[in-house]
């Protein structure tokens, strides 16, 4: 649990927060310590993840409980204004307002951001739409746009200003293959040292790009550490079989024809591999120990 | 200068070119080495050379952002003409009840409120041709247009904050930008876009001038209270019992005196000015709400 000390030093520290909305408990006392760099934050729907990252994005406001994000408290509205002038945040359910066009609804966003210079405005958007490669688009109606490319203007919002906290809740979710690839490419070349903060459910981009996971489960925290100790979560209990194992949690067919299994003890003679980072999540949601659908 | 660089024409000297091609020359400058370079062979060659291929490719992204970005449109045109900055006009045309359609809107109803009353005190009389226009004011042919007046202002403010109207919300609520100074100016542009129009046609009724005026301070009364409201409860709910609660005013009142004019009276005004003032109190007392984004 983080200590008072803790909260001068990492760039985002949160102690024991809690969130109700009417009796359903969205977060419950939850303490997390996180430091420079991307960190993923995973967790089945209705995990908490969305009120976590509205809380951190100063959208919202707890219940109960301490955060320190970027060294500032975002109660006092002082410290919350400097938190918002280095913030960029992709909401999960972004709207547009569809009448606008690409360039218009970034500039509208800029202006939000406190950029007055229109001349400095235009640079910027033209800058974050050269990096979701949205330039060509840049006169389009936004009603016009495919669900991939509104999720890349919302990214593109989120990077006007050149944040040092990003916090981005879906942010690949419509997203095809190469986009995704170019999303992590993106958060590669981010200047500076920011924060990233990452929700999303697709493992395999917390494992490319993060150096920190979060596993949020019914509103708490029940895992804060590096990709390969999330994997090492599963450790010894992920196994293939040519025949599939009554005794495992989750099995499912491989594309070698061969039977992966998960559970907590593998059978005599099983061959045991090394398992991945979804593996461990998988462990860790409990969703290996319910009915077999995955998370 | 090595053997495969370009040199210049002898006119112009390299520098010059280098400096304008890397953007670095004052506008007088600039236009010489423009004037200069379509004509000269040379120029345009070493001009070639000193292109840098990710500015080129910015600006072409720079011209098309310009491209995208709309003219303004009449409330822009006429909030820039009012000396309001560029980026406070935009951010004001961003407001669903300032845009087009919307004013459009309350133009007709208030043409059909109007037109409505209007007809309704012409009497036709026996014969071809002939009519007359009632000598005293039949208040009852006032009353559509009375009750609706009050709640324009609010449906507009409603319009610019509700949440389905402005889907963009969020993002509003993380930005540096003040939720308060939001709502003022945009509740100031609403209401007096609204409000003027609504006074106007409240001139070309048959009923007394004055009645321009007292529609006034009720429809202020009105913003005031449900944006208050906003501060406790949901703005949508807020607003619709603000809504109500006129409606329902209107109805007792036309229930039991057969006429909407206490609703306009001194009593009424003084009424409107104290709901007006703890409207503007409550916000002010509870800003907090608003600058997370109202009421969750």
């Amino acid at each position: 649990m983080a200590g008072s000390s803790g909260l001068a030093v990492a760039a985002i520290s949160v102690e024991q927060l809690s969130r109700r909305y009417g009796r359903t408990v969205a977060l419950d006392s939850v303490s997390v310590q996180l430091d420079r760099g991307v960190v993923g934050l995973l967790g089945p729907n209705g995990a908490g993840k969305t009120t976590l990252l509205s809380i951190l994005a100063t959208v919202a406001s707890p219940d109960s409980g301490r955060l320190s994000v970027l060294g500032f408290d975002p109660a006092d509205p002082a410290q919350r204004l400097e938190i918002r002038r280095r913030l960029g945040f992709l909401p999960q359910d972004l709207g547009y307002h569809r009448h606008f066009t690409v360039a218009a609804f970034l500039d509208y966003v800029a202006i939000l951001k406190e950029i007055t210079d229109s001349r400095a405005r235009r640079a910027e958007v033209a800058r974050v739409l050269a990096a979701v490669d949205l330039t060509a688009k840049a006169r389009a109606r936004i009603r016009t746009l495919s669900g991939g490319m509104r999720r890349r203007l919302g990214l593109a919002q989120a990077l006007l200003g050149q944040p040092e906290l990003l916090i981005l809740d879906e942010p690949v979710s419509g997203l095809d293959p190469e986009q995704r690839l170019r999303f992590r490419e993106l958060l590669s070349e981010l200047p500076g040292d920011p924060v990233v903060l990452l929700a999303t459910h697709q493992v395999e981009d917390v494992t490319a790009v993060c150096s920190a996971v979060v596993v949020l489960l019914a509103g708490r925290v029940r895992f804060c550490g590096s990709p390969a100790e999330l994997a090492g979560q599963a450790a010894g209990r992920v196994w293939l079989a040519a025949e599939r194992h009554g005794g495992a949690e989750l099995s499912w067919r491989a594309g070698d024809g061969r039977w992966r299994h998960i559970g907590t003890t593998p059978p005599a003679g099983a061959e045991i591999v090394a398992p991945t980072a979804e593996d461990g999540y998988l462990v860790l949601s409990g969703a290996a120990g319910r009915d077999g659908s995955g998370a | 200068m090595t053997s495969a660089e370009p040199a210049g024409c002898g006119v112009l000297p390299p520098s010059a070119v280098a400096s304008y091609a890397a953007g670095g020359l004052d506008p007088a400058s600039d236009w010489s080495v423009e004037a200069h370079v379509p004509g000269c062979p040379a120029c345009r060659v070493l001009l070639t050379s000193y292109t840098d291929a990710g500015r080129l490719a910015a600006n072409r992204a720079e011209l098309l952002v310009r491209v995208g970005l709309p003219e303004p449109g009449p409330v822009g045109r006429l909030l820039r003409c009012c000396g309001v900055p560029q980026h406070v006009a935009l951010l004001l045309e961003a407001t669903p009840s300032l845009r087009r359609s919307w004013l459009a809107g309350v133009l007709l109803v208030l043409a059909v409120a109007v037109g409505g009353a209007q007809l309704a005190n012409v009497h036709v009389l026996p014969g071809p041709g002939m009519f007359r226009i009632a000598p005293t004011i039949d208040w009852a042919t006032l009353a559509p247009f009375l009750a609706v007046a009050p709640l324009l202002p609010l449906a507009a403010v409603a319009a610019a904050f509700a949440r389905p109207l402005d889907p963009a919300y969020q993002l509003a609520s993380a930005a540096p930008v003040s939720m308060l100074w939001l709502l003022c100016v945009r509740t100031a542009a609403t209401v007096a876009v609204t409000l003027v129009p609504t006074a106007l046609a409240a001139l070309a009724l048959p009923g007394p001038m004055w009645l321009a005026v007292a529609l006034l301070l009720p429809a202020l009364a009105l913003c005031g209270a449900a944006l208050g409201l906003a501060t406790v409860i949901r703005p949508e709910v807020a607003l619709a019992a603000v809504a109500a609660g006129w409606m329902g005013l209107v109805i007792a009142l036309a229930v039991t005196a057969g006429t909407l004019t206490a609703a306009f009276g001194t009593v009424a005004q003084l009424t409107a000015a104290a709901v007006l003032l703890a409207g503007v109190a409550l916000i002010v007392a509870r800003r907090h709400t608003i600058d997370y984004g109202w009421m969750e």
